[in-house]
């Protein structure tokens, strides 16, 4: 770690000189009684902001068991296969948000996190972008190509000879 | 540690840096954002295969329901299990912050016993299809189930071993670098979450639908 170099006269004063440089400042962070504080100021670690923390914790938990339910109770109803994605994803992706927020406290960090995971997000969206701009093409170039999907609803139809 | 060192005597000495503290310049001790940069890397991985079914099924004729093949009542407990080992290892996190080892070991141990039951449950479903002779090969439904969940079990075996390294070294860690360890465990578990939150996309997609 270059980032802070000592002056001189402090790497005069480490107690133990190493070949990998002059004993710089984050050595032992234990031994730094002023950075006790500091590092993470999102976390509160008083009792009880632990214990609303806890607390908080057993609500997600209890949302995201009641919402596994719904998933499940959703699909048996058998909807429309459009429906029926739409409506498991919008479920699953409440789902999520809760865990990234709460418990990996996504609710309350550093802007460097978001940015990496604005870039993420970006580049997921492109991977999922790709195969249904894939599937509209090929619903407007090859019409037919789907009929298997629109006669869902009418099981004893033709089926689409695609392939 | 390099015990090979010739200042092996003062090894301690020479600690990683930032694994306690932030970073001034992130405002993040390193453990933290390294692990975000790796599950950035995992959304994509994951993503990768995301996009992969997507193409197969928009694209297939036809496409197997989910629901009709694989065991639903089976997925949902594992759902369950799965979310219960997130709130466990998230409270193994609050109670090494209240200082309450002992506590956060119970936790620990929990997670350790849901990924296992998770295992467990995922070998019963994957023994009988290949009881039937049904395996990635049979059709292209069966190819990504496999490989999903396949990865994804992967995913948590790793955890898996990296809660039983914590729990081995709990104690030794806890009283020399207490929060250091506090750290590795809030590190240990943003991962665990997110195999959680990947199977929460994969049960749906892969098991309602």
């Amino acid at each position: 770690m270059t980032d802070t170099h000592a002056p001189h006269e402090a790497a005069e004063f480490a107690p133990q000189q190493h070949a990998g440089g002059p004993g710089v400042e984050p050595l032992s962070e234990e031994r730094h009684p002023t950075h006790r504080h500091d590092h993470d100021p999102a976390h509160d670690n008083s009792p009880e902001a632990v214990k609303r923390e806890v607390r908080k914790y057993l609500i997600v938990f209890a949302c995201l068991g009641l919402l596994t339910a719904i998933t499940v109770w959703i699909a048996n109803f058998h909807l429309p296969t459009w429906q029926a994605v739409t409506l498991a994803l919008v479920v699953a992706t409440i789902k999520g948000s809760l865990v990234a927020a709460f418990f990996m406290h996504l609710i309350s960090e550093r802007k460097l996190i978001y940015a990496v995971l604005v870039l993420t997000v970006f580049f997921f969206g492109m991977m999922i972008w790709g195969p249904w701009h894939h599937h509209y093409d090929a619903e407007e170039e090859w019409p037919g190509y789907d009929k298997a999907h629109n006669a869902a609803a009418a099981p004893a139809s033709s089926q689409g000879s695609g392939h | 540690m390099d015990d090979g060192h010739a200042h092996a005597a003062h090894a301690h000495e020479i600690e990683i840096p930032y694994t306690v503290h932030a970073r001034p310049d992130t405002g993040l001790y390193n453990g933290k954002l390294g692990i975000w940069l790796f599950l950035a890397s995992e959304v994509m991985l994951f993503g990768a295969l995301f996009s992969t079914l997507i193409l197969l099924r928009t694209s297939a004729p036809e496409w197997p329901h989910g629901y009709k093949l694989l065991n639903v009542p089976l997925a949902t407990v594992n759902t369950f299990v799965l979310i219960a080992s997130s709130v466990t290892v998230v409270l193994a996190w609050a109670y090494l912050r209240l200082g309450e080892l002992t506590k956060a070991k119970i936790y620990l141990t929990l997670t350790l016993l849901c990924g296992l039951g998770f295992m467990v449950i995922k070998t019963i479903e994957y023994t009988a299809k290949f009881s039937h002779h049904i395996g990635p090969h049979t059709n292209n439904f069966y190819a990504t189930y496999f490989v999903m969940t396949g990865l994804h079990g992967l995913h948590v075996v790793g955890g898996m071993v990296v809660f039983a390294y914590l729990l081995l070294t709990a104690n030794k860690w806890y009283a020399e670098k207490r929060d250091q360890f506090t750290n590795r465990v809030e590190v240990t578990g943003l991962y665990w979450h997110f195999v959680d939150l990947v199977w929460i996309f994969l049960f749906p997609t892969l098991y309602l639908l």
